[in-house]
């Protein structure tokens, strides 16, 4: 799993939650589990249902990996705005 | 290196190099490749032993299988150098009296050796673990390891369809089965480490396996739920260890990553989830017919509520995790039953290692 | 070599069984011998078979000593073994089956060999479709003139007058095999 992939995937995304004002932060890529997690930073964020709705946002930043990074991985959403993670 | 094999010229065609394999008998039907000294010699180098070792002799005709043996129907399937290790491990393993070798390779059952491989030279070697680790991940370690084994058992032991085995169906895994264990993705300690090897440690086990045995589930997500039934699926009336002794065999079962952690959250302990495999994992005796039941009662395997275990220990269930993260499927490894897996940790030439 | 071939080593060994040791046979009447019947857990044929012909050696004048197997390793595996080699020391000679299925053909003809490597006659039962392979295990495990009788396939779904039938038929040729005279 190449990280620099998987930031440049992330920093996609990112760069169109910034006009929200939200940010993602990216906690962990680990090729030995194939596990990306990332966390959903929404302090600077006046209005919350104005970012993306959780699971079309899930499913953008699964988008833009799977344009980017080969094979089977998981991902792993911490987004406040619910009580699990995705 | 002085090899003592007969040496044979063949045409550097490979399409007439396969058309020999097949009038030789050397093969399994696939193309291989041709067992050049160059070829033969690199993966010598990598051994721990020199070529005339003597490794063990192989059944059913009791073939003497010297290194430089191994090494050519190696170099004919395309192991590596740095994977020939895992092949003498495997067939040390397979050798063992206790995973009954002459048994195994002349029975009229599907079985044949499945090598389970831990360690951190998995993906060095190219040992599929993540999805289609069983079949289409195409790793070199995984399709030719396995392939080396049986090619040797064929060769060297000379195990031939319907000559010295008598297996009504043979197995896909007759060309060969080597997977790895997804070790970072389990929540338990790893087969190996469970079997007394360190983590850091590449470890081959092998499993006297009648095949791959699917389940899938696409409706319950609880833990206990799911391996209640795969439990009963794995207990299924016409299993091999309703017909042998309770107390022998393995049954593997491959847990995609998904429902082990799933399965771990339920279940911390590999202990406890084997225990309630095992205490789930049977069939009422009334499932099988009077002349079943009757040498199943004869055999002192029904319990007093009229229960047929599977196994008598939770340990002869066996967890292991690998697979895609696609989740809601498992696969079992069912068992021949008079056979118990075995171990062996993966040496190397010593002048070759790097780590 | 030439420019069109290539030099490879040949892949295969030779199977073992070039050098076969002798077999044995009684040469005298099987009166006031004892002799030894391995029966198998997995075939209720057989165990009928065996018990009939041990009925029929008792009423010959013999005495026999049954044992049963089944397992092929672990400490049950281990222990059939060790009945195996205490019923080739105890005995004058033995039959030893079944060899209806490949494993079980397997067993059937090593255990017949602990009883020829005591110099005693022995014949191993092994049925028709399996012939070929009981006598391939014999050769490769240096037995090559291992007694082997052979019974017709399948066996274990027929009805017991059947299995008596089959037990009267063959039960001179297990004599015979042994060496047994009148």
């Amino acid at each position: 799993m190449d990280r620099d992939a998987v930031v440049a995937a992330v920093d996609e995304v990112a760069r169109m939650l910034r006009a929200d004002g939200a940010g993602l932060e990216l906690r962990e890529v680990n090729p030995k589990t194939a596990r990306i997690h990332l966390v959903l930073v929404l302090e600077s964020v006046s209005c919350e249902e104005c970012v993306l709705p959780p699971p079309m946002l899930f499913e953008t930043i699964e988008q833009s990996l799977q344009r980017r990074v080969p094979g089977e991985f998981e991902l792993v959403l911490d987004d406040p705005r619910t009580t699990t993670p995705s | 290196m002085t090899l003592s094999a007969d040496r044979v010229e063949i045409p550097a065609d490979p399409r007439a190099q396969y058309e020999l394999s097949l009038t030789e008998h050397w093969g399994d039907g696939v193309p291989l490749l041709p067992a050049t000294d160059d070829a033969i010699d690199a993966l010598l180098a990598a051994s721990p032993y020199p070529a005339d070792h003597v490794l063990c002799v192989l059944p059913p005709c009791n073939g003497v299988a010297t290194v430089e043996l191994i090494a050519i129907n190696a170099a004919m399937a395309g192991v590596e150098p740095a994977a020939f290790g895992v092949a003498i491990a495997a067939l040390e393993a397979v050798s063992e009296p206790e995973w009954n070798p002459f048994g195994l390779t002349t029975t009229t059952s599907s079985v044949f050796p499945m090598l389970i491989v831990n360690g951190p030279s998995r993906d060095d070697l190219g040992i599929d673990y993540r999805a289609s680790c069983m079949g289409g991940a195409a790793g070199r370690g995984t399709m030719t390891i396995g392939r080396a084994v049986s090619l040797c058992l064929r060769n060297i032991g000379g195990q031939r369809a319907g000559e010295t085995t008598k297996s009504v169906f043979g197995q896909p895994a007759r060309l060969g089965f080597c997977i790895g264990e997804w070790e970072e993705r389990s929540p338990w300690p790893s087969l190996a480490e469970r079997r007394g090897f360190r983590a850091d440690q590449d470890v081959v086990t092998v499993h006297g396996g009648k095949g791959t045995f699917p389940m899938a589930d696409i409706h319950n997500d609880d833990p206990r739920d799911l391996l209640y039934l795969i439990a009963k699926s794995i207990a299924y009336p016409l299993a091999n260890m309703y017909l042998g002794n309770p107390e022998n065999g393995e049954v593997v079962v491959a847990i995609n990553p998904m429902w082990a952690e799933r399965f771990g959250r339920a279940f911390p302990s590999v202990d406890r989830l084997q225990e309630f495999l095992r205490d789930n994992a049977w069939q009422p005796i009334e499932l099988w017919p009077e002349g079943n039941a009757a040498m199943l009662r004869s055999r002192g395997r029904v319990d007093a509520g009229g229960r047929v275990h599977l196994v008598e220990r939770p340990d002869q269930i066996v967890p292991i995790v690998c697979g895609g993260l696609g989740s809601l499927h498992a696969i079992a490894l069912p068992s021949f039953g008079e056979s118990h897996m075995q171990s062996r940790a993966v040496l190397a030439n010593p002048a070759t290692q790097e780590r | 070599m030439s420019a069109d071939t290539v030099m490879v080593r040949r892949p295969t060994a030779k199977p073992a069984g070039e050098v076969s040791v002798p077999s044995f046979v009684l040469e005298r009447p099987i009166t006031g011998l004892t002799i030894g019947i391995r029966a198998d857990r997995a075939w209720r044929s057989w165990q009928l078979i065996s018990e009939i012909w041990s009925e029929y050696l008792r009423r010959d004048g013999a005495e026999t000593i049954a044992v049963e197997t089944g397992a092929q390793m672990g400490r049950p595996g281990s222990d059939d073994r060790k009945q195996i080699e205490e019923l080739a020391s105890i005995t004058d000679c033995a039959i030893v089956g079944l060899g209806t299925c490949g494993s079980c053909t397997t067993f059937t003809i090593k255990d017949a060999v602990t009883v020829e490597d005591h110099e005693k006659p022995v014949v191993a039962i092994v049925c028709e479709e399996f012939i070929v392979h009981g006598r391939n295990v014999a050769t490769h495990l240096g037995h090559g003139a291992l007694k082997i009788l052979v019974l017709p396939y399948p066996l274990e779904a027929l009805p017991a007058d059947e299995l008596r039938a089959i037990a009267d038929d063959y039960y001179p040729q297990v004599l015979a095999l042994l060496g047994a005279t009148a």
